[in-house]
């Protein structure tokens, strides 16, 4: 029982945005002590072998910029959904819960569920 | 104000020391466990080995890419590194020792878990290299996948968790209190086992690290990267492996309550730290034993069944209770 005793009844946010503004700016000048260590102390020769990116053993062509799989797309509008819908129901869970409730929340999932079996249907989580 | 910063000081130095020692400890257990020995040379018994990777990885030289996006390319590892870091601000370490509380704690390390793509996705578009740009749409596709059995977790978690004042709340010290009697791991024990999968597939672990396949990519998406820019990416990704263990610990293992053993009865500090060690241990053990997935079987593990039994395990809690408040 010793930790409740600060414990408040509600929130208390802007405690944890000025401890995340201290923690961000301990790290961030870890990171640029981390980036600008290296400039210094390591022998740099300049050389344009050395600045051009990697490929298996022969000249790099083309631009990374290029197409990439439609898969990797489709995963993330279907990751979209899915989190809004973690976010409509998390209030559902913070109160008492009742019958009504639940049958709102049963409603909710079946529809989501539809979709997401169409889109299954449909071979969207196909990746071969 | 300096109290506070002299506070997160004493969180965030240790975690640069935890991932020194546990790169030693993930060596020394994986020579053990294939019958070889590990790092014995510099120090007493290899103690000294992390601190000479350091040093030459320091002493090597920054690469300055030609047609890289060079300030992405310098910054991506400083977000990844910033990304792992806050976390801790919000994370009860101890009993004693808790910077912040308030209701959101849980909220926010889930919402933090979901930013921390972006440095990986900015690493490997940045560094305009096609192995790098594959590694991150890998990294970032599967993390984004496994992160949704993990709120739902967290949900299921909401819905048992209830404070003295008579509501629900995601105080990461009230979660330990209410586990004094009965650790939250048994109460949802299926979601419990899906999230230690998904603690692997989210920190880019064998058998999900699909982004370090060196088969098919190279290194994933720190490819283009040396000295000490890899060096941050190394701590981040440590770094975000002590995080998911301690959020493991507190979640179901129940936290720094003390540890009953036959005999005698842990102090919560040792609790907390044996427990994360054993998780930290998993880590390394499931490396060491199971060989890694294909990629579209990861995918087709996260979203056609792991997915389908969080949702079923929601739906089952949902109404469970309601039959028992009703």
């Amino acid at each position: 029982m010793m930790f409740l005793n600060n414990t408040v009844l509600w929130l208390n946010n802007s405690q944890i945005y000025f401890s995340v503004l201290i923690a961000l700016s301990i790290s961030f000048i870890i990171g640029l002590i981390f980036q600008t260590v290296g400039l210094v102390i390591a022998p740099v020769l300049i050389n344009i072998d050395k600045q051009s990116s990697y490929e298996c053993g022969f000249d790099p062509f083309g631009d990374a910029r290029n197409l990439f799989d439609i898969s990797f797309y489709k995963t993330s509008i279907l990751f979209l959904l899915f989190d809004l819908e973690l976010v409509y129901v998390t209030p559902l869970a913070a109160y008492a819960i009742n019958w009504y409730q639940l049958f709102i929340f049963l409603i909710f999932v079946f529809l989501l569920l539809m979709g997401f079996f169409y889109e299954w249907f449909l071979a969207v989580l196909e990746w071969v | 104000m300096m109290f506070l910063t002299i506070q997160i000081f004493a969180i965030l130095l240790p975690i640069l020391i935890f991932v020194a020692l546990f790169t030693l400890f993930e060596r020394n257990t994986m020579a053990s466990m294939q019958r070889r020995a590990g790092p014995n040379v510099s120090g007493i018994n290899g103690l000294l080995q992390p601190i000479y990777d350091v040093t030459k990885l320091a002493l090597k030289e920054p690469i300055k890419l030609a047609n890289s996006d060079y300030n992405y390319y310098v910054f991506s590892p400083i977000i990844s590194l910033i990304l792992s870091q806050i976390v801790w601000v919000v994370i009860p370490v101890c009993y004693n020792f808790n910077i912040t509380d308030s209701n959101l704690q849980a909220l926010f390390l889930m919402a933090i878990s979901s930013i921390s793509i972006y440095g990986i996705l900015l690493a490997g578009w940045s560094s305009n290299s096609k192995y790098a740009f594959l590694g991150a749409c890998r990294s970032v596709s599967q993390m984004i996948s496994y992160e949704l059995p993990m709120a739902i977790l967290l949900i299921c978690l909401f819905m048992i968790n209830k404070t003295n004042y008579g509501f629900y709340s995601l105080n990461l010290i009230e979660i330990q209190y209410n586990q004094t009697n009965n650790w939250f791991l048994f109460c949802i024990l299926p979601m419990s086992i899906i999230w230690l999968i998904s603690i692997l597939a989210e920190t880019n672990r064998t058998p999900f690290d699909l982004t370090e396949a060196e088969a098919e990519l190279v290194a994933g998406y720190n490819v283009e990267y040396g000295s000490l820019g890899f060096a941050l990416f190394f701590v981040a990704e440590y770094g975000n492996m002590l995080v998911m263990s301690i959020i493991t610990t507190i979640y179901l293992f129940g936290g720094s309550n003390n540890l009953d053993l036959l005999i005698l009865s842990l102090p919560s500090y040792f609790s907390i730290a044996i427990k994360i060690n054993i998780i930290c241990f998993f880590y390394i053990w499931i490396r060491a034993t199971l060989p890694r997935y294909r990629y579209d079987q990861l995918m087709s593990l996260g979203w056609k069944s792991i997915l389908i039994i969080s949702i079923s395990w929601l739906v089952f809690q949902f109404a469970i209770f309601t039959f028992l408040i009703n």
